[in-house]
């Protein structure tokens, strides 16, 4: 990104952008602060990691990954990738009543996002449960761990996301504050969850 | 070395906005993680070194205690990441960039990694092993590299996101 288009998306450094501004300048807007995008693409990065490291281990043994694919429930899964999108959509929604001005819409939808967040994480702590409660020697529980440590990784994913939500209703509360750029920069925090969980969804869970 | 850097870190934590607690506690935590992290596995490994006529389940056993001591205690730079992290992300000075910041919470999440090093004696997960020992010096090597760069204020790119509006009439 040069300078001047910078520059430009963003002239006179208001928190708000006008609609006017919005629409001459439709496609150069970065919503939040360019900084989380940063954070999006490193953990993009990690988990791709992650996940080389999962296929190469599990083409060296394949039974043994199915065998533990076992233990993890496909419609937990399926009901926390609705779950989330769900979240997805409400802090989108949440962005754009901010953007419009509407606060109390903009409240409603963050907390409802909170809401979808808490159905979340219970149902992933049961499922590590489960396969702590499995006597199973060392390489089962590799393997097991292979499988849980992405899951785990995402769950402190959510938590922090909590702080992020929390910063977007501190801002949306009173209107001394209502900085859009931090209600976008928490709203792309919370995508990157989705993102993540998505990721997660179809490669341990579906492939097998 | 790394005495000086973790200085200068301070240092720089203390021209931001934020209380000066922060920088002191940054110091407090880093002089700590010099304990486990260097001066044991110093020890331990030198150990080795100098008695290789010792059985060898013995040296094995000491090496198994200087690295689990150099990469399992990750908890100090876990804590230190994330009191950066507030430090950056609360700053008004603009002293390092946000990015940065968000960055230092990378690099916390991948310390969590390390914890199954404890458990595992071979695989990804012991301490030398692909995620737990090889991913994490990456992220932290990145995460450290970056840190000798602190000229990113200065490139346009990052200057003009965000223009001037965390300036602070306070002098650094």
């Amino acid at each position: 990104m040069t300078n001047g288009a910078n520059a430009h998306s963003r002239p006179n450094g208001l928190d708000m952008p006008t609609a006017s501004q919005e629409t001459a300048e439709p496609a150069r807007f970065v919503p939040g602060q360019p900084d989380m995008w940063a954070f999006v693409l490193f953990e993009a990065l990690l988990f791709t990691a992650y996940f080389t490291v999962y296929i190469i281990c599990r083409t060296r043994s394949v039974d043994l990954f199915l065998q533990s694919q076992a233990h993890l429930d496909l419609r937990v899964g399926g009901f926390n990738t609705l779950v989330l999108l769900a979240s997805s959509w409400s802090v989108a929604r949440c962005a754009q009543a901010a953007r419009e001005r509407s606060f109390r819409a903009a409240l409603t939808n963050a907390f409802l996002t909170m809401l979808f967040g808490f159905s979340v994480p219970r149902l992933e702590g049961a499922r590590v449960g489960e396969g702590d409660r499995q006597g199973v020697h060392v390489h089962h529980q590799r393997v097991l761990l292979l499988l849980l440590l992405p899951d785990g990784l995402h769950f402190l994913h959510l938590l922090i996301g909590f702080v992020f939500l929390g910063i977007v209703v501190y801002q949306l509360w009173s209107p001394a504050r209502r900085s859009q750029e931090l209600v976008e920069t928490g709203a792309t925090y919370w995508h990157t969850i989705d993102f993540l969980w998505i990721l997660i969804f179809a490669l341990l869970y579906v492939m097998r | 070395m790394t005495a000086i850097m973790n200085a200068l870190i301070a240092y720089s934590m203390r021209r931001m906005s934020v209380s000066r607690a922060f920088a002191y506690s940054y110091l407090v935590i880093y002089a700590l993680s010099t304990l486990p992290g260097m001066l044991l596995l110093g020890i331990a490994l030198t150990v080795g070194a100098m008695r290789p006529d010792r059985d060898p389940a013995l040296i094995c056993w000491l090496y198994d205690l200087a690295f689990l001591s150099f990469s399992g205690t990750m908890g100090v730079f876990l804590v230190g990441s994330l009191l950066w992290m507030a430090a950056i992300l609360l700053d008004k000075n603009r002293v390092f960039p946000k990015w940065f910041g968000y960055f230092n919470l990378c690099n916390a999440l991948t310390e969590v990694v390390v914890a199954p090093a404890w458990i595992f004696k071979e695989g990804v997960f012991a301490w030398n092993g692909v995620i737990t020992w090889w991913l994490q010096v990456f992220v932290f090597a990145t995460y450290t590299g970056r840190l000798h760069h602190p000229a990113q204020e200065d490139d346009p790119a990052w200057k003009t996101s965000a223009p001037g509006r965390y300036r602070s009439s306070r002098p650094m």
